[in-house]
């Protein structure tokens, strides 16, 4: 390096270059001079070397120079981190698909437990499921926002335990108090293991395990559907039994291997739950209303009126979807705080994103609950409740995205006030107001409830969209 | 007189330098009695030391908790007017310290904002905010800033603003341990009661800032306004000062060049007491090179065992003692440590021996005390090591060439090769050893003893406040 005499003036743009090139990435990201003189001192340059070498009276001044010639030639910054983008096509459209998959195997398993008992079972512990996977789903999310994937895991494992718990529980005394066939208790523990193990795998992004594990049992489903054969009955059953066991297993086994690499000790579970339990009991409570709200209009007519209860398959299917438009806004949202500059015109372009969003969802549901409509049409069973219920169920359906971008807000208790409103309106109304007795009535009461928590919702969401720090 | 002791991160929730010194300070003055205030992360974290008896409470203050209510309100036309100079004096480029008394006027405005009861944290991020950040970044500057920058910038402002919002402690004096957010404290009590401040400055605040933000993961623009930020509130921390403290002759440059008023400016240097530190009697065996430190990257532990593998080929018996623990964070740091002793070929001769109760026997553990930190402010572990009269091989970063004088070599940090050969020389050579380590002890009796180190401050103390009475 050159070495200039006291008397020889500064040092020429070559030996600043010569200076700052081998510390070019770490100068790049400086803002002025004095951070160049920060890391120019870090790197060994002292007020000696800068008078001896570089002919500057300090580290100061010759920072200055450095930063001049930095600027002067255009010196590229590092460029910003990638945007990160959590919509998943493929994977998170087929999660409504996924979560439908042991409807293949009820035809066989009603043979068995018979109709009367498999419809109860079913909606009772998809209420439980739903509640308790969805807590158990939403602690682990934050655990793991935190840093602990171990206890993550733990939580996981423990909802799951207590999801078979309170299935045998619940089909047990259901069972002895009415009288119900012992197989009643192995087919909601079967739905409740099912339900919870597949929301763990879909938790750590195995979409494509659970589809490969579950296929065996669909098939045998779909060839007991063909044959009709008890036997084969029986057969698809213990395939069914066996494809669950392995999907449980898959979810125990991730559980406990993540973060099992990671160095650092965690601590104790209870410490960490402590600190967040009070912040999640709203969504808890959200996890509950919504769970009676949707089951509550169906659970009534699982017995005697099969074609209402399946007129809303498409919201099942298409939860999905749902899913996925919600992370493809949440994606456009981030990318659009990047591009704008103004909170004005991020609130009027974010409002055409929900609109075109919710617009989506409400037409792919609409596709969707035309599949088992189309099926009740071709057996005759098509009626105006039917077609009511489909379109409550759509109107459900696009509340819920809403739901999902409220909840990403935090806006949990808004959402829970909400759909208190919904619950008030069905099935409050319902036990109020004299006729609606009948399915038609009862089916519209339900759907006016859901347009009114869909209104609600949207409104909320066009309110919050005002608030840009939220879109962080 | 009744002291409040402020710190950002230290005392009594974490061990360190600065904790030494406090702890040092306060029962060193057992007449005085003394508040501590300590910016935390989130206000769980507990003390680590045990507290004396004149320390009568500790106010632990947590800038980063996440449960403070924001409110949706727009802040108002007198915080518009403030936040604007605010803006406008951040974005301009300061000269020698040019506008800090506006600066210091413009932060008296945000905390009678605050203290009206204004939410501080929350008015940065309104949309209001945001857009007039967005008019004044694009009247200073051409580089981008997007509206997610803005979001961050503001928010993480907010945040570092809370001291202001925190009523003042009303006692006889603010003494603050470091510059930077710790000064808004001693602000607010100078504004409210017109309590005097002394400004003590182990490192340099805002050229650790500087260091820290060339790795942080923010964008250009969000470290143009945070830095930009830093700069300003540290000049005007020297306007507010009463008397300045800087540990070293080193730091005092710094302060100068951003403004600080010589007259008010004492170097202090930090003291040992050199009963704690008595003479080894003895060398260890073999020859062996010990560090003492936490294991952390800004100790630069890599060039230490780079440097070490030179010593071992030229002395094959050498050994490498590092001690001291692994903070958490630092685990990924540690490992990579002994990835390289592995990669060296140094297990066994190079080795961690963790943390120990008793620093003095470390030093004693060791034919040499090497420091290859590459920074630092006035580092104790080179004082306690010249206390036990070992010689010392350290970087010459800071206020470390002040602390060692002829009383060891300096290097340039980074340089393993420069260390080895320093080493080398030391290990091998036991007449220079005993010369150089007689030296340090003389050297830190003569200049760095606890009791002038506590005489030095009690000075300055009685200089603000005569007599023990208020400030004149």
């Amino acid at each position: 390096m050159t070495t200039l005499a006291p008397n020889e003036g500064t040092a020429s743009d070559a030996d600043i270059d010569d200076l700052i090139e081998p510390m070019a990435a770490r100068l790049s990201r400086a803002v002025e001079p004095l951070q160049v003189a920060a890391i120019l001192e870090s790197e060994g340059l002292n007020d000696k070397i800068a008078r001896e070498r570089y002919g500057h009276a300090d580290i100061f001044s010759l920072a200055e120079a450095a930063y001049a010639r930095m600027v002067a030639k255009g010196a590229p910054r590092p460029p910003a981190g990638a945007v990160l983008r959590r919509a998943r096509p493929a994977a998170q459209m087929l999660h409504g698909l996924l979560y439908g998959l042991p409807a293949a195997l009820l035809p066989a398993a009603s043979g068995l437990v018979g109709t009367e008992w498999l419809m109860p079972g079913l909606v009772l512990t998809t209420g439980i499921g739903w509640v308790l996977g969805s807590a158990a789903a939403q602690i682990a999310y934050t655990l793991m926002g935190r840093g602990c994937p171990r206890s993550a895991g733990r939580v996981l494992r423990t909802g799951l335990v207590l999801g078979v718990g309170a299935a045998v529980l619940t089909a047990t005394v259901i069972a002895t108090v009415r009288n119900g066939p012992v197989a009643l208790v192995a087919l909601c523990v079967m739905q409740m293991a099912f339900q919870i193990a597949s929301g763990i795998l879909l938790f750590y992004r195995r979409e494509g395990w659970l589809a490969v594990m579950m296929l065996p049992a669909v098939v045998a489903g779909v060839a007991y559907i063909a044959i009709g054969d008890s036997w084969v009955g029986l057969l698809t059953v213990c395939m069914g039994v066996v494809c669950i066991a392995a999907i449980v297993g898959a979810a125990i086994l991730l559980t406990m291997a993540e973060g099992r690499d990671e160095p650092a000790a965690e601590p104790a579970l209870r410490t960490l739950i402590r600190v967040d339990i009070r912040g999640l009991l709203p969504s808890f409570l959200y996890s509950t209303l919504s769970a009676v709200f949707l089951l509550q209009a169906e659970a009534r007519y699982v017995l005697d009126r099969t074609d209402l209860a399946i007129a809303g398959a498409g919201l099942v299917l298409g939860m999905g979807i749902l899913e996925y438009r919600a992370h493809v806004f949440e994606d456009q949202t981030r990318a659009a705080l990047r591009e704008l500059c103004y909170p004005a015109d991020f609130t009027s372009h974010t409002r055409r994103l929900v609109a075109k969003g919710l617009l989506i969802c409400l037409g792919a549901l609409a596709a969707l609950s035309a599949v088992p409509l189309a099926f009740l049409w071709a057996t005759h069973a098509l009626s105006a409740a039917s077609a009511a219920m489909a379109a409550a169920h759509v109107t459900v359906g696009g509340a819920y995205f809403l739901t999902f971008l409220l909840a990403n807000q935090g806006k949990v208790a808004h959402l829970c006030v909400a759909q208190g409103l919904a619950l008030a309106v069905h099935p409050g109304a319902r036990l109020l107001l004299p006729g609606t007795q009948s399915a038609l009535a009862d089916v519209m009461l339900f759907l006016g409830a859901g347009l009114l928590f869909l209104v609600i919702l949207l409104s909320l969401m066009l309110a919050s969209l005002k608030d840009v720090r939220r879109y962080r | 007189m009744k002291v409040t002791f402020v710190s950002e991160g230290t005392y009594p929730f974490a061990m360190g330098g600065v904790s030494v010194w406090m702890d040092q300070l306060i029962r060193g003055m057992p007449d005085n009695r003394w508040d501590v205030v300590t910016m935390t992360v989130d206000g769980g974290e507990r003390p680590v030391w045990d507290l004396p008896a004149n320390l009568e409470q500790v106010i632990n203050l947590p800038l980063w908790k996440k449960s403070y209510r924001r409110s949706t309100r727009p802040p108002g036309a007198a915080f518009g007017e403030a936040y604007g100079r605010f803006l406008q004096i951040v974005l301009t480029p300061a000269v020698m310290g040019a506008g800090s008394d506006e600066f210091l006027s413009v932060l008296e405005s945000l905390y009678g904002f605050a203290r009206d009861g204004g939410d501080l944290a929350g008015a940065l991020t309104a949309n209001e905010s945001l857009t007039q950040l967005m008019d004044t970044w694009y009247w200073n500057r051409t580089d981008g800033l997007n509206l997610a920058d803005a979001i961050t910038a503001g928010d993480l402002m907010g945040h570092m603003l809370r001291p202001l919002a925190e009523p003042p402690l009303r006692t006889d004096l603010t003494h603050v341990a470091m510059n930077g957010l710790s000064m808004l404290v001693a602000m607010a009590a100078k504004w409210r009661y017109g309590t005097p401040i002394v400004l003590s400055e182990h490192g340099v605040y805002l050229r650790e800032r500087y260091l820290q933000y060339v790795n942080e993961p923010v964008s250009h623009a969000v470290r143009v306004l945070l830095l930009s930020f830093f700069r300003r509130l540290a000049g005007a921390a020297y306007v507010a000062a009463d008397r300045i403290a800087p540990h070293s002759s080193y730091n005092r440059r710094w302060q100068l060049h951003n403004g600080a008023d010589p007259d008010r400016i004492r170097v202090m240097y930090n003291g040992v007491d050199p009963d704690d530190f008595p003479l080894a009697e003895s060398d260890p065996e073999e020859p062996t090179l010990v560090f003492m430190g936490r294991v952390d990257p800004l100790k630069d532990l890599h060039t230490l065992i780079r440097a070490f593998a030179i010593v071992r080929d030229k002395i094959p018996e050498a050994r490498l003692r590092i001690f001291g623990g692994v903070p958490t964070g630092n685990e990924t740091y540690y490992q990579s440590c002994l990835a390289l002793i592995a990669e060296l070929e140094l297990e066994g001769d190079a080795v961690f021996e963790g943390r120990v109760s008793t620093p003095v026997a470390a030093y004693h553990a060791g034919s040499v005390v090497a420091l290859t930190s590459i920074s630092e402010g006035f580092p104790y572990t080179v004082v306690e090591a010249m206390a036990c009269g070992r010689p010392v091989v350290c970087t010459n970063v800071g206020g470390v060439a002040e602390a060692v004088g002829d009383a060891g070599f300096i290097v340039p940090p980074r340089d393993h090769v420069a260390t080895a050969d320093a080493a080398v020389r030391l290990l091998k050579d036991a007449g220079l050893r005993r010369r150089l380590g007689a030296i340090a002890r003389g050297r830190v009796m003569e200049r760095f003893t606890l009791q002038q180190s506590l005489d030095d401050y009690r000075g300055v103390y009685e200089e603000l406040i005569p007599a023990g009475g208020a400030a004149p």
